[in-house]
């Protein structure tokens, strides 16, 4: 049975175990490895079957990547919507794109004609850099896009299919740390018996909606492997105490996150409140306000960096994101608070009779579960109808699992109430920050601005569940239950893969 | 060890048999559609008279699917003809009666692609024929009675009876790797399938190993 014990207040691990970088990574279980190995495979067999530029955004996201790569330059929104560069709009043209994208009974051009003039325009189209115009992804934080620009570089002879196909195992990569983080956060919350962070983080890094997205140039996959990074570092210092070394990892992670995508902003009150918290049970000690103020620091140095090279090499205002929603269209209605909130009371929970009527449907069920269960490519395919419900069948009855072991440890819960606040508040920091902005669009008549994988980054929380389930049933039940949820989770992603081999390529 | 080796395996077999129906399912399939939505009946053909536009039309096409509508009549005699300078033409026929929507008219299987194909919808019937597809420009919008219509017909070319997943693999295999335009080229789609297959062999291998830790 699972073993919830009281946070300890002293760092722990052995005594005499390996140290330096080789010493860390021996540290990390084997398991661990594995399954971040396999979530890494995962995503690569994804990005194999994926067309170019049919994981959301993927064109803007590699155009950024190309023209830092390309110039130093970051990309501008032009006033004239002039997207991207010669090389990919080629692309784009020659395997139909625009018309593929929202009609999933349109496979992607593949005949041999085609072949030939994909070859040709690849062969001839030279401009790599266009008027630096992203679109959508324009105004996003660089940080993730250097990283891309290393296979870049390494691929720059290449044609766009070939540095793309080189760019996508960056994302591949990050899939995988993000599930080695997860096993290591499930470790962290729940000390015991290994299985239940291996089906869990199982579970996280084999969930199709992930592996789509993971799979394509998007800095979603840094935003991903940030927040799971976070949540890991947010998990130590609640159960083992703050120190100097995990409060500065806690800041960077946080840091550097904003830097991979702003919405990691949404996370930051909850940061703070865990690392106050951790602080606070220290009892105020000199060591403990020391580490609170370096992980301020450690928070502020990467957004320090960034706002400097703004103002002098790049012409960048340090947030410059926040107008995103609201340039595109003119307000057409005065934000209103109360409708404001009965907008984010509607998008995740049933509509009360005294609201007006916002969202058509269920979004818990037509919004969040059948976007997360699986709506893949531009929102354009999914799987079968029964699928959805079987699904959420299955959720429920892992979710009633898990809060029975909750239950059956409440007596030890009580002691971790703040690590419990603290990964509700990440989860709830989140979906008000997607409620806010959704709100907004909503406001001006914008496209609905809510989608599943905008969850993603609560991966950890979410392998709780399976992880939490394993740990409810007697011992001897746990292997069958393990087995039983991760074929569900196999089951699940091979058929998403199979729908996606199908949906574009006829 | 045992038991768990038996869970596993019961658990490979409930895979197999959860995706073998998705794989076997029977389908027409697409091979390839003209790119030109359904979004408005922009072409219209007047009785007796035909809608004429340059198409590429794939190898392997045993059908063609258009969007039709017949102001609530039963559908008129239709023929849809397939020309090019220098090969024979392709003809398939529609009799009267059928239902006004999502129409497929079989043909004679095209063999090879045909470039810049001149493709003929005619109406062999009384009274007005509407064909969805997409408002363009007039220089390459399709020709009704010689003279440009403003849109273009939206055609979807299908193989000539319904396949499975698994008969169509080897023809999957060469759009994947044309598709995708990169390493490794024809082993594309053999090596997402080898690595989904890892993926699936290692997961269970990884529980076995912590079932029994």
């Amino acid at each position: 049975m699972i073993v919830v014990a009281p946070a300890e207040r002293s760092p722990a691990g052995p005594r005499g175990r390996p140290r330096g970088r080789l010493g860390a990574l021996r540290r990390v279980p084997v398991a661990a490895r594995w399954v971040a190995l396999l979530a890494c495979l995962n995503a690569v067999a994804w990005g194999l079957i994926v067309p170019p530029f049919h994981t959301p955004d993927e064109a803007s996201h590699f155009f950024y990547a190309q023209y830092i790569a390309e110039t130093g330059e970051l990309p501008t929104t032009s006033p004239d919507a002039n997207w991207y560069s010669g090389d990919i709009n080629g692309v784009l043209y020659a395997e139909g794109f625009w018309a593929v994208i929202g009609r999933p009974e349109y496979p992607v051009p593949s005949t041999r004609t085609d072949q030939a003039t994909l070859e040709e325009i690849q062969r001839t189209a030279q401009d790599r850099t266009g008027v630096g115009d992203a679109s959508s992804a324009s105004n996003n934080p660089p940080l993730y896009y250097l990283a891309e620009a290393v296979p870049y570089a390494l691929m720059h002879r290449a044609d766009v299919t070939g540095r793309l196909a080189a760019m996508r195992l960056v994302s591949a990569l990050f899939a995988g740390l993000t599930t080695l983080c997860v096993f290591l956060f499930l470790r962290e919350v729940l000390p015991g018996r290994p299985l239940p962070w291996t089906v869990g983080a199982l579970a996280a890094g084999l969930q199709p909606l992930f592996g789509f997205v993971s799979s394509g140039v998007t800095n979603d996959a840094g935003l991903f492997l940030a927040s799971a990074a976070l949540l890991f570092a947010v998990a130590r210092v609640l159960r083992r105490g703050i120190t100097v070394r995990r409060a500065i990892a806690v800041g960077l992670l946080l840091g550097l996150g904003v830097l991979v995508k702003t919405q990691v902003i949404a996370f930051l009150p909850t940061a703070g409140l865990a690392l106050g918290a951790a602080a606070w049970r220290s009892r105020g000690t000199i060591r403990a306000w020391r580490a609170l103020a370096a992980g301020l620091l450690g928070a502020l140095a990467p957004t320090l960096v960034y706002a400097v090279l703004g103002r002098t090499v790049w012409s960048r205002p340090l947030v410059d994101r926040v107008s995103d929603v609201t340039a595109s269209v003119g307000s057409s209605r005065p934000w209103l608070l109360q409708e404001q909130i009965s907008y984010l009371w509607q998008l995740y929970l049933p509509r009360m009779p005294n609201l007006d009527d916002i969202w058509p449907g269920v979004p818990a069920y037509d919004l969040w579960l059948t976007g997360f269960v699986g709506r893949f490519g531009w929102l354009d395919y999914g799987l079968d109808a029964w699928t959805y419900r079987f699904a959420g069948g299955v959720f429920v009855v892992v979710a009633v699992l898990a809060f029975t072991a909750l239950w059956a440890r409440r007596a030890t819960l009580r002691g971790r109430a703040i690590e419990l606040f603290v990964y509700v508040g990440f989860a709830g920091g989140l979906c008000v920050a997607i409620g806010v902005l959704g709100y907004r669009a909503y406001l001006i008549r914008a496209p609905t601005f809510e989608q599943a994988r905008y969850l993603l980054p609560l991966l950890p929380l979410y392998a709780l569940f399976p992880a939490l389930a394993v740990s409810a049933v007697p011992r001897r039940w746990a292997a069958p239950l393990a087995v039983l949820i991760t074929t569900g989770v196999l089951f699940h992603s091979v058929l998403a893969q199979v729908t996606t081999v199908v949906r574009y390529y006829g | 060890m045992r038991g768990i080796l038996a869970i596993l395996t019961v658990g490979l077999a409930l895979l197999v048999v959860g995706i073998a129906p998705a794989l076997d399912r029977p389908k027409q399939r697409v091979i390839r559609a003209n790119l030109q939505p359904p979004v408005a009946f922009s072409v219209i053909v007047p009785p007796r008279r035909r809608a004429c536009q340059r198409e590429l039309v794939p190898d392997g096409t045993g059908a063609i699917w258009l969007r039709a509508g017949t102001y609530g009549a039963p559908g008129p005699p239709l023929r849809v003809v397939i020309s090019g300078s220098a090969t024979s033409s392709i003809t398939g026929r529609l009799r009267r009666g059928w239902l006004e929507g999502d129409v497929t008219v079989p043909i004679p299987e095209v063999r090879g692609d045909r470039r810049e194909a001149r493709l003929c919808v005619t109406n062999n019937g009384s009274r007005r024929l509407a064909l969805a597809g997409t408002n363009v420009a007039a220089a390459s919008s399709a020709r009704v009675g010689g003279r440009r219509s403003g849109g273009r017909m939206s055609l979807v070319y299908l193989e000539p009876s319904q396949t499975t997943v698994i008969a169509t693999a080897p023809e999957l295999v060469r759009r994947v790797s044309v598709v995708r335009d990169a390493l490794p080229g024809s082993a594309t789609l053999p090596l997402a399938v080898l690595l989904a297959l890892g993926v699936v062999g290692g997961a269970g291998m990884l529980l076995a190993r912590e079932a029994r830790a």
